[in-house]
């Protein structure tokens, strides 16, 4: 193919940031809280503003201090995933608002407390098909609520129901 | 679901951590593992370690993107306006995304590129094999109205995890998971040297020759101006060590 000067100036096109997005499969990405929620007063007085999560435990981590429930010490072993922490530390993060990282589907939730939930609290599973076929399964845990209603519906927006497969 | 959309409230697992409520983050490559359950492991092989993703890495590999609008019976051309991989682009039409492979396979667009390089425009006959690079001019033709070919841009942080993931897929590629020699990696004493050009990242790996357990190593290097621009080399019991050669570049976790 010849490529000429009207091939160029004719069919031009521009680059632009999308803020445009659509349901079913991911595109972009995003962090699973909102760097500019205030969540705790306390942490506001502090002078630390702002829904900062802190990684309390990085991918691969060999985690040598685990206990289990009564704080007895367990083996060190790897660590899978990360932690994130509210920086204020302790619990001032508790209840803060954590969203979706791209589009996708819920697979399943378990709020902890049933016979087959473990005793890690409540935990949300979340597939995000990916352009190419594949998928990702994001796991969120250890969670107080689901902000969605289960039961009705097969796909969840922002107070809209889902359905958990 | 949306991205965006409200989904939970952080919580501290139902009392489990009382006096350090978070958020457990966790990335999986399938959903056959078990819920609700945190992935701990150790050993740690190859294996379990293949099963999961950096999440903030692979966030970040996409939290940025550029889209641009093909027109039918067209070639729109643009530069890049930074580096990325077509491995993670992909084009969108009537709602529905696709790779630049399945949609140049269901001619949304046409399979050939053309890259301005050496003071004209070169043909690459495969799109999925191009990597977008900085102010250099591609051109891309569509077969449709109204779809977008869109383009994420690493934002190159968390390069030790990706040097992890890297040096693990290493591991799998040259030396047999299964083998009974091998038998797990300790990402925990990776370390890290540097010189102008690249930071160099070195993981033990443990396996077994018959005569106890030995360490073996995987190296992974990372050039510094570009860090998608990376090297892999390893050691293997089983065989002639492999020497250092360039990691795809299009390849993402």
């Amino acid at each position: 193919m010849k490529v000429t000067s009207t091939f160029l100036l004719g069919l031009l096109g521009v680059f632009v940031f999308s803020g445009v997005v659509y349901a079913g499969t991911a595109g972009v990405f995003r962090l699973p809280y909102d760097t500019n929620q205030h969540w705790s007063a306390d942490c506001d007085r502090r002078g630390l503003i702002g829904y900062k999560l802190i990684a309390d435990q990085v991918f691969m981590h060999l985690n040598t201090d685990l206990k289990d429930r009564y704080g007895n010490p367990l083996p060190p072993k790897y660590h899978l995933a990360e932690d994130w922490n509210g920086q204020c530390g302790n619990s001032t993060d508790f209840g803060g608002v954590l969203y979706a990282v791209a589009d996708g589907i819920v697979e399943k939730a378990d709020m902890g407390g049933s016979p087959t939930s473990q005793d890690n609290g409540g935990w949300l599973l979340i597939r995000h098909p990916l352009p190419d076929g594949n998928a990702r399964y994001i796991l969120y845990e250890h969670i107080a609520s689901v902000e969605t209603n289960p039961r009705t519906s097969r796909t969840v927006q922002n107070r809209r129901p889902c359905v958990y497969r | 679901m949306y991205i965006g959309d409200t989904i939970a409230r952080l919580g501290d697992g139902n009392g489990l951590y009382p006096t350090a409520a978070h958020l457990h983050f966790e990335m999986r490559r399938n959903n056959s593992l078990t819920l609700g359950k945190d992935p701990y492991y150790n050993p740690l092989s190859i294996t379990d370690a293949l099963k999961y993703s950096s999440p903030s890495l692979f966030i970040d590999d996409r939290n940025r993107m550029g889209t641009l609008s093909l027109t039918h019976g067209s070639w729109s051309v643009f530069p890049a306006p930074e580096h990325a991989p077509s491995s993670t682009a992909f084009i969108e039409y009537s709602g529905i995304r696709h790779s630049l492979s399945k949609a140049s396979n269901l001619q949304w667009i046409y399979q050939y590129v053309y890259v301005w390089q050496n003071n004209r425009w070169e043909s690459f006959s495969d799109i999925t094999q191009v990597w977008f690079e900085k102010d250099r001019w591609y051109a891309v033709y569509g077969f449709v109205d109204g779809a977008t070919l869109n383009i994420l841009f690493p934002g190159n942080n968390y390069q030790k995890d990706r040097a992890l993931i890297d040096m693990v897929r290493t591991l799998a590629t040259n030396i047999n998971p299964a083998n009974p020699q091998f038998t797990t990696i300790q990402p925990e004493y990776t370390t890290t040297q540097e010189d102008a050009n690249f930071v160099y990242y070195n993981m033990p790996f443990v396996y077994n020759d018959g005569n106890g357990n030995k360490s073996g190593y995987v190296w992974q290097a990372t050039q510094k101006s570009l860090p998608m621009i990376r090297w892999e080399s390893c050691d293997n019991p089983t065989g002639q060590p492999l020497g250092w050669r360039r990691i795809d570049i299009n390849v993402l976790d």
